[in-house]
C-alpha cells in the first residue's frame, strides 16, 4: 500500500499492522516554524475526518484530521521535545501518530502522490 | 470575492527575497521569508537588525494652521503646545464615548505642521473622521494629504543605529520618539526613531522609487535581514505593545487598555477638549470595568485570540493576543478581563478540551531597549 494524501495535507501510510499519519512537505511550509505539537491521547477512538490534534506555530494553531477511523495506538514522542522535526522531516521522522484502523473504506477516496502533486500545484 | 490586494513599492523586492506573500489589511505583504522563517527573523531582530516593509500604514501630512491645531486638539489627547518640532508622540483617535478609533504616532514639524502614521486597517475610517472634524471645526480638510508617494520602512534591532547613521548621519543624534527630515542619496527622507518591536530602531519614509535600492543596500550588510509580519507580531507582543483590532477597538477605552500614560496629565480632566475626555476622566478617577492583563500560560500550549478566560469557573474576559515567545521560549498572551479579578488571581483558558492555567504578570514580557541618550 503506497502513501495516500488528504485535501487537508495529511499523509497516511501502512506501518506494520497499523497506519501512520503525518503532514506533507507543503503543509509544513505553509505552517512555518512549529513550536508545539499537541498529540492525541493513546487509546482515543477517532472517526474519519475527525479533528484529533493540533500543531502550533508561533502565530496560530492548525487542526489535524484523522484520514480514517480507528484507535490511536502510538504517538511520535520525539516531537514533544523537538517539534521542529515536523518542519525538518514531515514525511518521515516527523510523523504524528499511528492508528489501528476500524475501517479503511475511506482510503479509496484519498489522493495518490501524483494527484496530490497536481492538487498542490493548483493551490500555488 | 475580496477586493484587489494592493502592492507596496517593495513588492518585487519581497518576491526576489523569497517573501511568503499574504493579504494583510488590503495589502500583499510578506508573512516571513524563505530561508528565514518567523523564529529566525524574530531572533535576528533581537540580536542584530531587521528590515520590515510597513508601507501599508497610512502616512498623513497636515499643514500648519491655527484652525488645524484646534481640530487636532479635539481628535487626540495630545498637548500640542508641548509637542515641539522634531518630536513624536504615541496617541489615539478617540470616540465621544471614550473608545479608540485608532492608535497612531503624531510628529510635530514646527511651521510645516504635523505628520501622522495610522494603521492600514483603519486609515480610511481615520481619514474620514479627521476630515469631518476639520470641517466642523472650520479647518481646511482639503489640506490633509495622504502620502502615497512614499514607502515606510522600519529597521529594528540593536545594530540599527550603526547601519542607519552610516546612510543618514543625522540619525545618530535622534533619541527615541524624535524625527528629522533630511536630504540623502535616496532623496528627501523622514527618519523617525521609533518602532513596534521594543528594540532601538527607525522608521524611514522614503520615495517609492528609492525604496528597493535602499532596502537592498541595507541587507547587503549581513547584520540586516528582511523580516515579515509574523515576526513583527511576536516582537510587538513580547514588547507588550497593543495591536488595533486585538487589544484596541472602539469599545475599549485607553484606561481599560492601560494607555493612560499616553494622555498628558493636563488632559486627564472631564473638561479637556478632546473627544471622550469626560468618560475617560471618569474612568481614570473611578476605575474602568475591564483591564488589560499580561498572561503567562503554564503549559507549552499557546492560548490564542478569542479564547475565553475563566476565574474559578466564571467567564471574566477574553484573550486578545497569544503567541509563542521566541525570546522566552514559552507562550505569552494579553487578555482583557473584569477589573474585579485580583491581580494575582490565576486564570484558565480552555484549549481543545483542556484547561490551561494562566498566571498574570507585568508588561513588557521582554524589556524595551529604546535609545534615550
Amino acid at each position: 500500500m503506497t502513501k495516500k494524501y488528504t485535501k487537508e495535507h495529511e499523509w497516511i501510510e501502512q506501518h506494520g499492522a497499523h497506519w501512520r499519519i503525518g503532514i506533507t512537505e507543503y503543509a509544513q511550509e505553509q505552517l512555518g516554524d512549529v513550536v508545539m505539537v499537541d498529540l492525541p491521547a493513546i487509546g482515543r477512538n477517532v472517526s474519519a475526518g475527525e479533528e484529533c490534534m493540533a500543531i502550533e506555530s508561533v502565530k496560530a494553531a492548525s487542526d489535524i484530521y484523522s484520514p480514517i477511523a480507528g484507535a490511536i495506538v502510538a504517538i511520535n514522542e520525539t516531537l514533544l521535545d523537538n517539534p521542529a522535526l515536523v518542519n525538518e522531516d514531515p514525511e518521515n521522522s516527523g510523523w504524528l501518530f499511528d492508528l489501528e484502523a476500524n475501517a479503511t473504506d475511506n482510503l479509496e477516496t484519498l489522493m495518490d502522490a501524483a494527484s496530490y502533486q497536481s492538487f498542490v500545484e493548483e493551490l500555488q | 470575492m475580496s477586493e484587489v490586494s494592493l502592492k507596496t513599492s517593495l513588492h518585487s523586492w519581497h518576491q526576489q527575497q523569497g517573501g511568503k506573500l499574504v493579504d494583510f489589511a488590503g495589502y500583499t505583504l510578506p508573512l516571513s521569508y524563505t530561508g528565514g522563517g518567523v523564529l529566525a527573523e524574530h531572533q535576528h531582530t533581537r540580536e542584530a537588525a531587521s528590515l520590515f516593509d510597513v508601507s501599508h500604514m497610512g502616512q498623513v501630512q497636515i499643514p500648519y494652521s491655527d484652525s488645524a491645531r484646534s481640530a487636532l486638539a479635539q481628535l487626540f489627547p495630545v498637548a500640542l503646545d508641548t509637542l515641539t518640532a522634531g518630536h513624536a508622540r504615541y496617541t489615539f483617535l478617540t470616540t465621544a464615548q471614550g473608545g479608540i478609533i485608532d492608535d497612531c504616532i503624531i510628529t510635530a514639524d514646527g511651521d510645516a505642521g504635523w505628520f501622522i502614521v495610522l494603521n492600514a486597517s483603519r486609515k480610511a475610517v481615520d481619514l474620514q473622521h479627521i476630515r469631518s472634524t476639520f470641517t466642523a471645526a472650520g479647518a481646511d480638510a482639503t489640506a490633509i494629504k495622504e502620502y502615497n508617494e512614499c514607502a515606510l520602512i522600519a529597521i529594528q534591532g540593536p545594530a540599527t543605529a550603526k547601519l542607519i547613521s552610516a546612510i543618514f548621519p543625522a540619525a545618530a543624534d535622534l533619541l527615541f520618539m524624535q524625527s528629522v527630515c533630511v536630504d540623502s542619496p535616496f532623496g528627501r527622507c523622514r527618519i523617525s526613531r521609533c518602532g513596534y518591536t521594543g528594540e532601538d530602531g527607525f522608521e524611514i519614509s522614503i520615495a517609492n522609487d528609492a525604496a528597493a535600492t535602499f532596502a537592498q543596500q541595507l541587507i547587503a550588510n549581513p547584520l540586516c535581514k528582511p523580516a515579515g509580519l509574523g515576526a513583527r507580531d511576536s516582537l510587538r507582543l513580547e514588547a507588550g505593545l497593543c495591536l488595533y483590532g486585538n487589544e484596541l477597538n472602539e469599545n475599549t477605552s485607553p484606561v481599560e487598555a492601560r494607555l493612560v500614560w499616553a494622555i498628558p496629565k493636563a488632559l486627564r480632566r472631564a473638561d479637556a477638549c478632546y473627544f471622550g475626555a469626560a468618560p475617560i476622566a471618569e474612568q481614570i478617577n473611578n476605575g474602568a470595568a475591564r483591564r488589560l492583563v499580561a498572561l503567562l500560560p503554564q503549559s507549552k500550549t499557546p492560548v490564542r485570540q478569542g479564547g475565553e478566560l475563566y476565574y474559578q469557573g466564571t467567564a471574566v474576559g477574553q484573550v486578545t493576543s497569544g503567541v509563542y515567545s521566541p525570546t522566552l521560549s514559552v507562550p505569552i498572551a494579553l487578555g482583557m478581563i473584569a477589573t474585579s479579578v485580583a491581580a494575582d488571581a490565576e486564570l484558565n483558558v480552555n484549549v481543545r478540551g483542556r484547561d490551561i492555567a494562566c498566571q498574570q504578570t507585568t508588561l513588557p514580557f521582554v524589556p524595551h531597549r529604546y535609545y534615550r541618550g
